[in-house]
């Protein structure tokens, strides 16, 4: 007879103690949420907000530490608005209550994310070279740490625009430097997820890499250009569309970065398996070239569905708000490129079935595309998408 | 063979369903897109040429790069990657529904062993208990049977993920539906008439009535996209479509009328949200349709959609003092105006008309810096943009502000100016009084518009001077102050500059140069002190740091007038605002098509990704010792690895149920 049914792991977890607590809880929060904000949510808005609960629950039971993850963020945020709240929810408390200055204002919670995701990459490359298994449970949770920080910044920083103005109030998804940090964490999630997977720590310092190259641009932007600003909405932007297209979006550019991270080493196992050295110490550390080929199209085909959707709600917020589903605009006009870009790199893969080293490279390649799209099309061209200039 | 399949291949369709010429078709499209973002797309044309030079600007133009994505050659691309996807779609698609559908029963025995996913052992059980163990074991993991009784023995075939076959169907139709849909907005038709000349741009600003009737496009049109701005309280029944070097007239089937605009602006001046009420009104409606959009909420009528894109002037009222600039006497004339509009100005020293282009209630600017409230902007407050043109047709570019702009905690009153569109703007600051008016400048400027404005400041001490040869030097020097301030306010501190290098030899200019300056500013420091002993204001030879201050940015200013233009200074005195919204109006009878088509693309990406086909068969056949053998093999889409832990699943259950003779089982996968 058959003894095991295979949906039922996911029944199992569901119904366990942590499984309904994590019903429960998501459910309750997003119920207040409603009583709390009801109010100032349009259809649509109370639409995503059901949405987002689904999603999160669903997302908690297909990788379980999603729930540990919103437990410390929820956390870390409650703190922070807290803290405000105390200190007669000015926005200038930021520079005087003490969990605001040294954690949890989103300037200091971005500070923090910053540094450990430069620790994280530092450490990841540490245990790879060392093949410590210690270090790399370290680097792990240095990159839990940085998202973590990252996201209760995010969800104080949405506070804050509050507390400056309530005219001001948004989601902090609305310009470049917002869009930056939402970049990181989505990076890093995605990696986690696929650390989880393959049970292999070796790949962390180079998406890391990436990571780190976007925390300078942070950096940079904060300081060289006082980006951190939180700025009214142009009435263009004032849309609930903001907040599922924006992060729809950023899935996609997150898992093309991740991808073309993976292709570094790739290529890098693939040049030592040629040169016939069977006896080199990355060969043991590294993942196969199968599970890293596996990572690469996995992150690519889930990016590219995301990406779609996101580019497909874009146009019909565009609809809404600019009169045309399509107007040529350079983003737009860039996202189809790169929309086209991993079309073929999927039809290359599916339909031909090429692999190895050259769909490696054009993994690689893919996120020179990517980033134009992504920043180099903010910088040289100008157009409809003018929010995020620099 | 089978002559229907000859279609199939027919050389044509092979040429047309392979995925190189997809791929190239792909490739160009993005080449395509890059220069359409790179090269700014719709501009005049004239900015062209002087981007590019003639002769590129008519190589680019052939191209047609200033319009890419409506170019001939660009649809051609797009049409051909149509017929590509079809060809590929018709070439794959019977055969990937007979494979959606079919269980693949007739797979031999013998590659059902050589499969990666693959077990057979020999059991005492009969084939009958196989076959209804295996199809409990099979169907609990979701899969769908066929039994069938072969001539080998009796088979079980199931199937599981056939929805995979269907994305591929799904993403590969979206796209051709998404195409289509955007072919009918891109409006063939229309673009045949304006290919064949039916249809030219009007390239003047005129009356809608003076409109070329080729410009002039009726109700019938199939889709467009334009805009109108309609001041309040009126109403529009066409929009305007840029084309080409000048624009089109479309007719609409319906009137907007904008009842009100409103606009809310941020307490940094930066608008907020813009809204109008609007009354369309059409023949077929009974009641005309009252509502009010904004941005991002536009107003859908039938295959219309009325969309709130921005905002301007629609005539404000404007009362201005004009200043004369070349007067002695500072009186200034009262005008009224309106915006849109011009208003002709008789002067002594010629006829001009003002040309009032703009009234704009706010200024934004970026700050480098952010200021005490971490702001990073700044409003300056409201501002007219004027030209003011000449007899010949010579217009000069201003934009004053109507409040005070405070610099170093000095009020001025600040205009812009620009004798043409390549320039950038000149800055005249003029420094405010006590009252916060110019008037104080201007009275100083009056004095300093005297030609003999020395006589009268200077003769009571000349004339104190007995000493014949010294009352004769003083004189003298009156004189060429005279000379100095005269040339200083026709051409400012660059005319003098000009003149010292005309009259001078090289190596004594510098000096000159600081030496003039210092009698000049003497010489304007005695009228300035003149010009407060009218007001009232000396107190015997002390001047205050403030006025001293004054002087030097009176004295900046005068430098400025030399380039200012036409001689008059226009202030606002009064303002009526009237706003008018701009609105777009759309008519895009694809959209629906394209959205359609993007439903189906998502779910097919889904369906493609996620959805992988599996496949299972069990084969049971009694063996000649009596025994009966068993074949159990699976495939899935790829590699096998995802179906592996339910074949082995399966497998087991099997091995319980039916267990096998002793040293029977044999397997690919190691897994026993």
């Amino acid at each position: 007879m058959a003894t095991t049914n295979q949906s039922n792991p996911l029944m199992q977890s569901m119904l366990s103690p942590r499984g309904l607590t994590w019903i429960i809880a998501i459910i309750a929060i997003s119920v207040f949420t409603w009583f709390r904000f009801g109010s100032i949510m349009d259809t649509f808005e109370i639409g995503i907000l059901i949405g987002a609960t689904i999603g999160l629950i669903g997302a908690g039971f297909l990788w379980q530490s999603i729930q540990t993850l919103f437990a410390f963020v929820l956390m870390m945020a409650l703190i922070g608005i807290a803290s405000y709240a105390k200190h007669g929810d000015v926005y200038s408390a930021n520079e005087t209550a003490f969990f605001l200055k040294f954690l949890f204002s989103s300037q200091s919670a971005f500070m923090w994310m910053n540094v450990l995701f430069v620790l994280s990459m530092l450490t990841y490359f540490f245990a790879l070279w060392k093949n410590s298994e210690f270090s790399g449970r370290v680097a792990t949770s240095l990159t839990w740490s940085a998202v973590a920080f990252g996201l209760a910044g995010m969800g104080v920083r949405w506070r804050e625009s509050y507390l400056i103005n309530p005219d001001y109030g948004h989601i902090p998804v609305s310009n470049l430097y917002e869009v930056f940090i939402l970049f990181v964490i989505i990076t890093a999630v995605l990696y986690l997820y696929y650390e989880q997977k393959i049970r292999n720590r070796s790949l962390g310092g180079f998406a890391m890499a990436v990571i780190s190259a976007a925390v300078g641009f942070i950096l940079w932007y904060t300081f060289g250009r006082e980006a951190s600003v939180i700025q009214p909405l142009v009435p263009a932007l004032k849309s609930y569309w903001m907040k599922i297209h924006v992060p729809a979006n950023f899935v996609g550019y997150g898992t093309f970065a991740l991808a073309a991270m993976v292709a570094v080493p790739y290529l890098w196992r693939n040049k030592i398996e040629q040169s016939g050295n069977s006896t080199s110490p990355w060969l043991t550390r590294l993942p196969t070239l199968e599970v890293m080929e596996d990572v690469m199209y996995k992150a690519i085909a889930f990016g590219f569905a995301f990406f779609t959707i996101a580019t497909i709600l874009g146009a019909m917020w565009a609809a809404e708000a600019w009169g045309g589903y399509w107007s040529w605009d350079p983003k737009e006009t860039w996202a189809l490129i790169v929309w086209l870009n991993y079309a073929a790199w999927l039809h290359f893969r599916m339909s031909k079935g090429w692999g190895g080293a050259r769909m490696a490279w054009w993994a690689l390649g893919g996120l020179l595309v990517t980033t134009f799209a992504f920043l180099g099309v903010n910088m040289f061209l100008s157009g409809l998408h003018s929010y995020g200039t620099l | 063979m089978d002559k229907k399949l000859g279609l199939k291949h027919h050389p044509l369709l092979t040429f047309f369903g392979s995925m190189n010429l997809a791929i190239t078709l792909l490739v160009m499209l993005a080449v395509a897109s890059v220069i359409g973002t790179v090269l700014k797309q719709n501009e005049a044309y004239a900015s062209y040429v002087i981007k590019f030079g003639p002769f590129w600007f008519e190589v680019f133009r052939t191209l047609e790069l200033y319009d890419v994505y409506s170019a001939i050659w660009f649809l051609s691309v797009l049409a051909f990657l149509l017929l590509s996807i079809s060809a590929c779609v018709w070439r794959n698609g019977a055969h990937f529904i007979r494979d959606m559908f079919s269980y693949q029963e007739h797979t031999h025995p013998s590659q059902l062993k050589k499969m990666k996913l693959s077990a057979h052992w020999e059991t005492n059980s009969g084939v009958d208990a196989i076959v209804y163990e295996a199809q409990n074991a099979i169907k609990a993991n979701g899969f769908r049977i066929k039994a069938e009784q072969k001539a080998e023995g009796q088979l079980l075939a199931a199937k599981k993920g056939s929805m995979h076959r269907l994305g591929y169907f799904f993403t590969h139709i979206a796209i051709i539906i998404i195409c289509l849909g955007a072919l009918l907005d891109s409006n063939i038709k229309f673009k045949v008439q304006a290919w064949l000349g039916h249809v030219a741009p009007e390239t003047r600003s005129i009356a809608l009535t003076d409109v070329d009737p080729r410009a002039n496009i009726g109700v019938d049109n199939f889709s467009f996209r334009g805009s109108v701005n309609i001041p309040e309280g009126k109403s529009a029944d066409v929009v305007f479509l840029t084309f080409k070097e000048g624009y089109l007239v479309q007719k609409l089937p319906f009137q907007v009328k904008v009842v009100d605009f409103r606009v809310e602006h941020y307490d940094t001046g930066m608008p907020k949200s813009f809204e109008s009420d609007i009354i369309l009104s059409a023949p077929e409606l009974k009641e005309p349709i009252k509502t009010t959009i904004s941005v991002n909420k536009p107003l859908i009528y039938k295959d219309y959609a009325i969309y709130q894109s921005s905002f301007g002037d629609g005539g404000s009222q404007l009362t201005l003092k004009a200043w004369p600039l070349v007067s002695t006497t500072p009186n200034p004339s009262e005008l009224q105006g309106e915006v849109n509009r011009s208003i002709p100005v008789n002067t002594p020293v010629g006829d001009y008309k003002i040309e009032l282009d703009d009234y704009k209630p706010n200024n934004v600017i970026t700050l480098a810096e952010p200021d005490a409230n971490g702001r990073k902007v700044k409003n300056l407050g409201p501002s007219i943009q004027f030209k003011v043109r000449d007899s010949q047709g010579q217009a000069v570019e201003y934009e004053n502000y109507l409040a005070a702009i405070e610099r170093g905690g000095i009020l001025y009153q600040a205009s812009k100016f620009r004798h043409s569109r390549a320039e950038d703007f000149d800055f005249l600051m003029i420094p405010l009084d006590d009252q916060k008016s110019t008037k104080r400048f201007m009275n100083f400027l009056a004095l300093v518009n005297d030609r003999n404005i020395l006589d009268k400041v200077l003769d009571s001490s000349i004339n104190q001077e007995k000493d014949p040869t010294k009352h004769e030097q003083l004189v003298t020097q009156k004189r060429f102050m005279q000379q100095l301030i005269n040339l200083f306010r026709a051409r400012g501190f660059d005319g003098i500059h000009r003149y010292i290098q005309q009259a001078m030899p090289t190596d004594k200019q510098d000096k000159a140069f600081d030496q003039y300056l210092e009698i000049l500013t003497v010489a304007l420091q005695g009228v300035y002190l003149h010009t407060l002993e009218a007001e009232g204001l000396r107190s015997e030879k002390e001047t205050t740091e403030a006025q001293r201050r004054f002087f030097a940015d009176s004295v900046e200013a005068i430098n400025a007038l030399s380039a200012y233009g036409p001689p008059m200074f226009f202030e606002v005195t009064s303002i009526e605002p009237r706003e008018s919204s701009g609105l777009q109006i759309t008519k895009s009878p694809g959209k629906d098509v394209v959205y359609f088509g993007s439903l189906l693309l998502v779910i097919g990406i889904f369906l493609l990704f996620y959805v992988r086909p599996q496949r299972i068969w069990l084969l049971a056949r009694p063996t000649p010792e009596g025994y009966s053998e068993l074949i159990l093999a699976g495939k899935d889409g790829k590699d096998d690895k995802q179906l592996k832990t339910t074949f082995d699943d399966i497998k087991q259950a099997l091995l319980l149920a039916t267990p096998p003779l002793q040293e029977t089982a044999h397997g690919n996968n190691q897994s026993v």
